[in-house]
């Protein structure tokens, strides 16, 4: 990079002496970023003007993150970190696109990747959109995260050995491909794989997290097995928090025999306010209700300071004072 | 912590030089520094250096302390000094930047400057260290002698990584980073060092220090996949916080490894990942154990 300070000003671009980067100078006027120019790292992340991108230019490091950006020019040449979060208009990214790190994090309307991508890192937090690999690519060596991408149905074959994938959320993806090998770790809480019922043969030596917490292999595959002593005896605060969920929730309430601090009505019939002891832990404190439109049954969490089923229910919505908490209708 | 000065270095005894008598002969290292309460200067004592007629045979030096009571002075003006009278020391080899101990100033204080006019004032340099990365540049190097390069400081800044990735380096044999804690301006993550661990930019490696690093844990599982392990000797991951959950990922280096030393000393493991550690096919050092009931877990050195 060899502009002048004016030059850089004239694209809307500062130098910041201190942290070696390229920023925008001003987040709400248009960028133009020269042809055949390079970069060490150019942040325009937060643009809410145009970003004109040439075909032909390098950055060692490059962020639009929350940025309108929507493509990205062919033959884009990013060394280690494409940083695009939360670039909810994003929908296609260029052709072979070979990166270190690909952020895509809250690209909320991308729908797939791009032919013969190449990368080590891959993180695609909360793409709720992107259901379809592209057929040929590269991800190998670094972290693979698709936490919520509750579209996707499979993994690709082409996944070359991955230090950690986390499959949160991924609740339509219910299988791994045979030649899978992870030399971390996986989470697979609330993902299509959480109801399997023995280790797919890629996992046989790769440690299992629920929602980040490691976690043996039958409380993943058997939960049946878990016991309420089990539960009660269990030291770590985490540990316990993922048995009981495995546990099932609701018949742990019912299993406990909790205590009853409160009982009264709403629009889906009867509720309460339950209080479950927990050894070396707060007290779980949960409002067990109906939900007026389905019927189902939930139990939903609450400070252990509640008293009465209206307060835990006016705190759901946010009233400190459960006298503010006047609902005119529920649904 | 570190609490003690340089007693070797390149293979060479250290002695600190302050007035010309004190030179021994080309068989050691000299260490130039000033004390708190010096009036003297770092250029001043390698002024009286070159007054010895024999100090155009120095291999090794040693650069201690350049300040006095102001520990915020950065080492540019011995860098430039270097710069200058480099013709005049024709066989230096090695130079390490900064052996600064706590007692004199904590390591992510040092001020340290731009390493370019030295680097390209002695070609024939093979070993550079520098302690302490404030500050720390040395621009897009081009270096074919270098073959020791070592960072150590308690926080290190991404840019390094990134001015590293962007060298050239082809003899380089031995890198050696610390890289710190976030809360002391560590900003270089394990997606900076991917360009490092492609294994693509220093094919002559054979030794690979990721030291004193914080969340140790984050970053073994991507090293492990590194084609960097197919065929260098050593790696060194020693002074962090590593626990039993980065060190599993360690168990895949049981084939396909040309490593003779995993170096994972200051760690906080387990006895019995230790212990399966060790039936690993290369020597294992997991000294200096950590207790790994401890919630609150020191790296080597982070202030």
């Amino acid at each position: 990079m060899d502009f002048t300070p004016e030059e850089l000003a004239s694209f809307n671009l500062v130098h910041n002496r201190f942290s070696r980067v390229v920023k925008l100078l001003n987040e709400d006027e248009p960028v133009r970023i020269p042809e055949n120019s390079s970069w060490d790292e150019l942040d325009l992340s937060g643009a809410k003007g145009e970003v004109e991108l040439p075909h032909r230019f390098s950055c060692y490091q490059l962020s639009l993150a929350r940025s309108k950006v929507k493509r990205l020019p062919e033959g884009l040449q990013v060394q280690t970190i494409l940083d695009l979060t939360e670039c909810h208009e994003l929908i296609e990214l260029p052709h072979g696109l070979t990166v270190g790190s690909l952020r895509l994090g809250g690209c909320r309307s991308l729908k797939t990747l791009p032919e013969g991508f190449d990368c080590w890192f891959l993180d695609m937090t909360g793409c709720w959109s992107f259901r379809e690999w592209p057929t040929t690519g590269r991800l190998r060596n670094g972290v693979l995260n698709l936490r919520g991408c509750t579209a996707l149905p499979t993994l690709p074959d082409y996944l070359g050995v991955l230090a950690s994938v986390n499959l949160r959320d991924c609740s339509n993806l219910s299988s791994l491909p045979d030649a899978l090998r992870i030399s971390g770790w996986i989470d697979v809480a609330h993902s299509g794989l959480a109801n399997l019922s023995s280790i797919p043969p890629s996992l046989e030596d790769v440690d299992i997290r629920w929602q980040g917490v490691r976690i043996p292999r039958r409380v993943w595959l058997e939960p049946g097995s878990i016991t309420l002593s089990e539960i009660a005896t269990e030291k770590n605060t985490e540990m316990r928090r993922v048995l009981i969920e495995r546990y099932g929730t609701a018949r742990y309430v019912q299993d406990v025999q909790a205590e009853v601090l409160d009982e009264d009505r709403d629009p889906g019939g009867a509720r309460r306010l339950l209080r479950i002891e927990v050894k070396d832990d707060e007290p779980l404190v949960t409002l067990a209700c109906k939900c007026p439109s389905t019927g189902r049954q939930y139990f939903l969490r609450v400070p252990p300071d509640m008293r009465t089923c209206h307060q835990a229910a006016a705190w759901m919505a946010g009233f400190d004072n459960p006298d503010d908490y006047k609902p005119l209708i529920e649904t | 912590m570190i609490s003690e000065h340089l007693s070797e270095y390149y293979g060479l005894p250290v002695v600190d030089f302050v007035i010309p008598r004190d030179w021994k002969g080309s068989e050691f290292a000299y260490r130039i520094g000033i004390d708190w309460d010096s009036e003297d200067q770092s250029t001043g004592l390698l002024d009286v250096l070159l007054t010895v007629g024999e100090s155009r045979e120095l291999k090794a030096l040693v650069i201690g302390p350049w300040f006095s009571d102001d520990s915020s002075e950065d080492c540019q003006p011995i860098i430039e000094w270097l710069a200058k009278h480099a013709p005049r020391l024709p066989h230096l080899e090695a130079i390490f930047l900064g052996d600064i101990v706590q007692e004199e100033t904590e390591m992510s204080w040092i001020a340290q400057s731009d390493m370019e006019p030295l680097l390209r004032a002695f070609p024939n340099l093979v070993r550079l260290d520098v302690r302490g990365s404030n500050g720390l540049s040395f621009g897009t190097l081009e270096h074919a002698g270098l073959r020791h390069l070592s960072f150590e400081n308690g926080g290190l800044d991404r840019s390094v990584v990134r001015q590293l990735s962007q060298s050239l380096l082809p003899n380089l044999e031995h890198l050696e980073l610390w890289l710190g804690d976030q809360g002391y301006g560590r900003t270089a993550s394990v997606e900076d060092l991917q360009p490092i661990l492609t294994g693509e930019l220093f094919p002559s490696l054979k030794y690979l220090g990721i030291r004193n690093t914080e969340t140790c844990d984050e970053f073994v599982p991507t090293i492990v996949n590194s084609p960097l392990l197919n065929r260098i000797e050593v790696l060194d991951l020693s002074g962090g916080d590593l626990s039993d959950a980065g060190g599993r990922s360690l168990l895949r280096l049981k084939d396909n490894t040309s490593l003779k030393l995993l170096d994972l000393r200051h760690h906080y493991m387990s006895e019995a990942l230790c212990e399966e550690l060790k039936s690993l096919p290369m020597e294992v050092n997991v000294g200096e154990a950590q207790s790994p009931d401890d919630d609150w877990r020191p790296i080597y050195v982070s202030e």
